[in-house]
């Protein structure tokens, strides 16, 4: 899909918009700081002996009352805000990466199949998908999540967060890959190169991965992108509400839940700094999804 | 209209509501004990049996469900457990201040969506149109419950311009307590409206744009322009016109939407709807409360797709034939 | 039409409003739920309960002091034969002007004895005799030395108006399929009648003028509403959208209390906050060693470990910083305004790292280890906090802790379902405040026959205290019950019975013009509370 040329191509295209090319810069940057979270972050929250409770409600050091060690302050235990931020950010990345692999995962085998056999196989993947785009994801998810958590043995629950966040981001979202898939496979199954390696007798499985796939890939991709910002946002929204990330292991979306009760309080920066972070990564996520879009798809534009 | 896909398209929205009816039932089975939910921590075993008993919870659960749906098609969604009043009251209680609020937002979104989306349109190579799309993915990018925050930080802590919470005043008109005829009711709708509308204002934005483009290359637009037909007259009575369609179809979607996010922005800012609602019920195991809601919820979603079908097939010919 | 009706209505209502305001006493607050119903044995939420209260009336009431004093029963004295004889006050009317009667009293104990919500209260009461106009036995299957403390919350509703509004049976949730007249009506004694209550939203009192006792304070009409999130209760007192609310968020009393025209109030509330460690299971749940392998023991169960841990949380610590000096330090299963508490048992114990690295290593954990502390998310102050707060120094011995946060309904029905619990935080009471109840229901080794130890979810179990227990029962002597009070108080704190945390308080927040004091049970006492004009 990309070749060295191709990249080329759309960095050059990429620098003659500046707003594209700062949003990557910064998507890049927050990319980093998360990967990189284990040894860049001043502290690691998970880490409870290195908690101290008489550093709790610390402001930002520039501020009255804050402490050189804690850049942005502390929260409620003594843990420093910006290490919290750091590994929040990680989970949320993760999550919406994730949960989005499971999407174009199920999307993309079910849509080949329903593409490429047609038929009942077709009939029962697309009304299914048809079913579940009559549900908001969100609800959706909600649901999901629901149903997983009582599944396990409640002593479980709490190290299984993460995956059901994910199974449930993941499962909500199938459909849009499913019906591109489809629509893809069905438009390049017709074309004379499929029909050639059919009569040469290729197998279905080669025919499928080999030359229908590769082809259908540029819109998944294009969507798949725009798709991780939906699924970090689906995901906060899911831990704001209670139902997502504990705080334990939180994202951002937990931190900001945390934070709501102590906006009125005065220590706004509990809750300030990571909706900031996570408006500024689903932003730049966006944008560069979106000029992506206009790049590789002209058809959905 | 083919009255085969018409039944098609029946039986599919009956089989959505059926699916969710078996979910609603299912989570509402896991989610806590009822008679825990009911007694407390306090209760002896034996006044626990007796309840779980006098409740019917000790039956096998495909029996429960078949009573729960009896009922359910009845209208009948039983008894709160926590509020000891029928759901269905409740319900109807709580309808007015959902749909106010997804309503005003809707109107919302449309008012200003739809105007920025000619806009970029008709002004496609302009800087504003292009600071409009780009404002348009920071809008989108914007999470629902963070702009309530936001909102509230700003308006009600430092400003204390608009309250924080609630739906202020409401006057009964009928069965319906609306909180738009006073003051209070007016300004408390203010910010759960806009926090509620946000990211709806840019998707408009985008898709009237994107229709808007479409009609624009249509030859009978051209053919009017080369009659000499002003552009003002062009762009508003003719491919504005022919973009609506669309435009109405997705509001109806929208507004399904809209009573899903709901459920965020009434819990950010204590709307006293259907989402605080079913989110209470959550954390109260309020099983009948859980279960209509989400029947509610998929009957309104199955019903709004059902019909956004059929308009679609009544505008379209194609679809019946795709359809086969 | 009905929309130029409803506004004649609206304008109706406005100058009622108006027309009161001119000579009434308004209090409007505000509290974090609604009340649920207004009958009063229907329910055992304690807010629902703590708002009934203006309305009915309990047998013996309790003071600021949590001390018994004459209700709507004069004198309260054993007659042996395990019945207790209430001298009924006279000359008392219930809100419809219809005298109280011996009847009354009676239907109303038998009422509450049979709802399934007060089974571990009242389920011992087997009959409720009238034996003249003012006099009434009530009969216990077992004799019950601490059935007074039990009838502060045992309420009088009126006989005749039950039965003329098919009430007669607590609404019985399995069969009914409508709403029941006493959900929004009421008929008690007490110093407010209610006027309006509009379930989830308000509820409105105005003042009984024909109540038997003094009012102290002024308030002659008041309006309750629910604000479920704490930071708008607390914003819709600030812009004067309500004179008082209750649970004030603890992070917000210094804004408050900066904040000129407004004022905290706070007070112990009868319930203590404990971490309670599985005193029964051989191999503990979720619970390993350093590598991760499951343990093949129960650390909690030996009780060199429970006192390890007790050195190791800083009890302190978390009131300070957690609780933000908002409650205070405990020692024993019991606290101040508990029947039975004995204060000269307190003793800080202190922290003591080395100490608890010891014991741990003298039980055979010398590197600590793993273990799953489950904790509710709601339910009481701070939960998450305290529980995070205790992970955090723990690790600092080596016991590495995850916090495994549930949902109320979850943790209710992980420890009732079970307990599936190895260690987990909760607050507890007794079920009346007494710590005789303390003992029976939480401390006594489960049984599920005679129904003891109903509500100990660590199952800890200790025969000496059993024995103190079963004699505590049948002693009806005030001097030899306190020094078996104190006898269990000890058995338990030597035992390290659980790690108790603290006694949470109260707070509320209120315009300078209000005046009213916390008490123990959270209820704002309408007719003690004085509304000034500013």
């Amino acid at each position: 899909m990309s070749s060295m040329t191709g990249m080329r191509d759309h960095v050059t295209a990429m620098a003659t918009q500046p707003a594209v090319l700062g949003a990557a810069a910064i998507l890049l940057a927050l990319v980093v700081v998360a990967a990189a979270a284990p040894w860049f972050a001043p502290s690691d929250p998970s880490d409870l002996a290195s908690l101290d409770l008489f550093d709790s409600h610390l402001p930002p050091s520039w501020l009255n009352g804050g402490d050189a060690r804690y850049l942005l302050g502390t929260d409620s235990q003594g843990a420093d805000l910006l290490s919290l931020l750091m590994y929040g950010l990680r989970t949320s990345l993760t999550v919406g990466l994730l949960a989005v692999a499971l999407s174009v995962t199920i999307g993309l085998l079910l849509g080949l199949i329903a593409g490429y056999a047609r038929g009942w196989a077709d009939t029962l993947i697309m009304r299914a998908a048809d079913i579940q785009f009559t549900f908001p994801a969100m609800l959706l998810a909600l649901l999901i999540g629901g149903l997983a958590r009582s599944m396990l043995p409640v002593n479980q629950q709490e190290e299984a967060a993460f995956f059901i966040v994910v199974l449930a981001l993941g499962i909500s979202h199938w459909p849009h890959f499913a019906r591109l898939v489809r629509a893809a496979v069905i438009s390049e199954a017709g074309k004379n190169y499929v029909m050639a390696s059919r009569l040469s007798g290729r197998g279905h499985a080669g025919i499928l991965f080999r030359h229908i796939m590769p082809n259908s890939l540029n819109p998944v991709f294009v969507l798949a992108t725009m798709d991780i910002a939906f699924a970090i946002m689906t995901e906060a929204t899911l831990s704001f509400l209670g139902f997502g990330m504990p705080a334990s292991q939180p994202s951002l979306g937990t931190l900001i839940r945390v934070g709501y009760g102590y906006l009125f309080s005065g220590e706004w920066w509990i809750v300030a700094f990571p909706s900031l972070v996570l408006v500024t990564l689903v932003v730049s996520v966006n944008v560069v999804g979106d000029w992506l879009r206009d790049r590789l798809d002209p058809k959905l534009r | 209209m083919n009255p085969v896909y018409f039944a098609r398209r029946v039986g599919h929205a009956v089989l959505v509501v059926f699916i969710v009816s078996l979910i609603a039932f299912q989570l509402g089975e896991v989610i806590g004990d009822p008679v825990t939910a009911i007694l407390g921590l306090d209760a002896p075993a034996s006044a626990r049996e007796a309840l779980r008993e006098q409740m019917g919870l000790d039956q096998p659960w495909p029996v429960r469900y078949l009573a729960f749906i009896g009922d359910a098609l009845q209208g009948e969604f039983g008894m709160s457990y926590r509020a000891q009043r029928p759901v269905a009251d409740i319900i109807v209680e709580r309808i007015p201040a959902t749909v106010e609020l997804a309503i005003s937002a809707l109107i919302l979104s449309l008012w200003i969506g739809i105007p920025l989306g000619v806009v970029a349109a008709i002004w496609r190579e302009s800087c504003w149109a292009s600071a409009l799309m780009t404002g348009s993915v920071v809008g989108v990018s914007l999470p629902t419950f963070v702009v309530g925050i936001m909102l509230i930080f700003v308006f009600s802590v430092q400003l204390g311009m608009l309250p924080s919470f609630g739906r202020g005043q409401t006057v009964a008109i009928g069965a319906w307590q609306t909180g738009l005829l006073t003051a209070s009711g007016l300004a408390a709708l203010i910010m759960p409206a806009i926090s509620l509308a946000i990211s709806q204002v840019a998707l408009v934005a985008r898709l009237v744009r994107a229709e808007m483009l479409e009609v624009l290359r249509m030859d009978y637009i051209r053919f009017a322009r080369a009659r000499g037909i002003r552009d003002r007259v062009v762009h508003f009575r003719h491919a504005l016109r022919n973009t609506l369609l669309p435009i109405i179809t997705v509001s109806g979607i929208q507004i399904g939407y809209l009573i899903a996010f709901a459920v965020v922005v009434e819990q950010v800012f204590q709307w006293p709807g259907l989402g605080t609602m079913f989110l209470a019920a959550l954390t109260e195991s309020d099983i009948p409360v859980i279960t209509a809601f989400l029947m509610l919820i998929a009957c309104l979603f199955a019903g709004i797709n059902l019909i956004v079908d059929m308009l679609y097939a009544l505008a379209d010919p194609r679809v019946r034939l795709a359809e086969g | 039409m009905p929309k130029s009706h409803s506004l004649i209505l609206a304008g109706l209502a406005l100058t009622t409003v108006l027309a009161q305001g001119a000579f009434a006493e308004n209090l409007r607050y505000a509290g974090a739920t609604a009340p649920l119903t207004f009958d009063p044995h229907a329910t055992n939420d304690f807010v629902t309960t703590a708002i009934a209260r203006q309305t009915y009336e309990s047998l013996i009431e309790l003071n600021a002091k949590s001390q018994l004093v004459p209700g709507l029963a004069t004198q309260w004295e054993y007659i042996d034969n395990a019945a207790w004889r209430l001298t009924l006050r006279e000359g008392v009317t219930f809100h419809d002007g219809t005298p109280m009667t011996a009847e009354d009293v009676s239907f109303s104990i038998m009422r509450q004895a049979s709802s399934p919500r007060y089974k571990s209260l009242f389920g011992q009461i087997t009959e409720a005799n009238v034996v003249d106009a003012t006099t009434v036995d009530i009969v216990t299957a077992q004799p019950d030395a601490v059935m007074p403390v039990k009838l502060s919350l045992l309420f009088v509703m009126s006989k005749a108006w039950a039965e003329a509004n098919d009430v007669v049976e607590v609404p019985d949730l399995g069969a009914a399929s409508s709403e029941s007249y006493s959900l929004r009506h009421a008929n008690g004694t007490g110093p407010m009648k209610l006027e309006l209550q509009v379930p989830g939203e308000r509820t409105v009192f105005v003042r009984n003028d024909d109540w038997w006792d003094d009012f102290t304070g002024n308030v002659d009409r008041a309006e309750y509403v629910a604000i479920t999130s704490a930071p708008t209760r607390l914003a819709a007192l600030l812009s004067g959208e309500v004179d008082l609310i209750t649970d004030v968020p603890l992070q917000d009393v210094v804004r408050v209390e900066e904040t000129a025209g407004f004022k905290v109030a706070d007070g112990p509330q009868r319930l203590y906050m404990g971490l309670e460690m599985d005193g029964t299971r051989d191999v503990a749940l979720a619970s390993f060693d350093k590598n991760g392998q499951p343990l093949d023991s129960n650390p909690f169960k030996d009780v060199r470990v429970r006192r390890a841990i007790a050195l190791a949380i800083d009890n302190e610590a978390i009131v300070s910083r957690v609780m933000r000096g908002y409650a205070r330090p405990i020692s024993m299963p019991a606290a101040p305004g508990f029947q039975g508490y004995a204060e000269d048992l307190e003793k800080d114990l202190g922290v003591d790292l080395e100490e608890s690295k010891r014991l741990l290593a003298e039980a055979g954990y010398p590197d600590g280890f793993r273990t799953t502390l489950n904790c509710p998310l709601e339910r009481y102050v701070n939960t998450e906090e305290i529980c995070r707060a205790s992970a955090s120094l723990l690790a600092r011995v080596g016991i590495e802790v995850t916090v495994n946060g549930m949902v109320w309904p979850e943790f209710a029905r992980m420890l009732v379902n079970g307990p599936d619990s190895s260690f987990h935080l909760i607050g507890a009471l007794g079920n009346s405040g007494d710590v005789q109840d303390v003992f029976g229901a939480i401390l006594h080794t489960r049984d599920d026959e005679s129904g003891l130890g109903q509500q100990n979810w660590a199952m800890w179990s200790n025969t000496d205290f059993d024995a103190v227990f079963e004699k505590l029962v049948s002693t009806f002597d005030p001097d030899e019950r306190a020094a078996l009070y104190r006898e269990g108080l000890r058995i338990a704190q030597e035992q390290q019975h659980a790690i108790y945390l603290h006694q949470p308080f109260l707070i509320w927040a209120m315009a300078d013009k209000v005046d009213a004091s916390v008490r123990a049970d959270s209820a704002v006492v309408l007719s003690d509370v004085t509304v000034g004009t500013e």
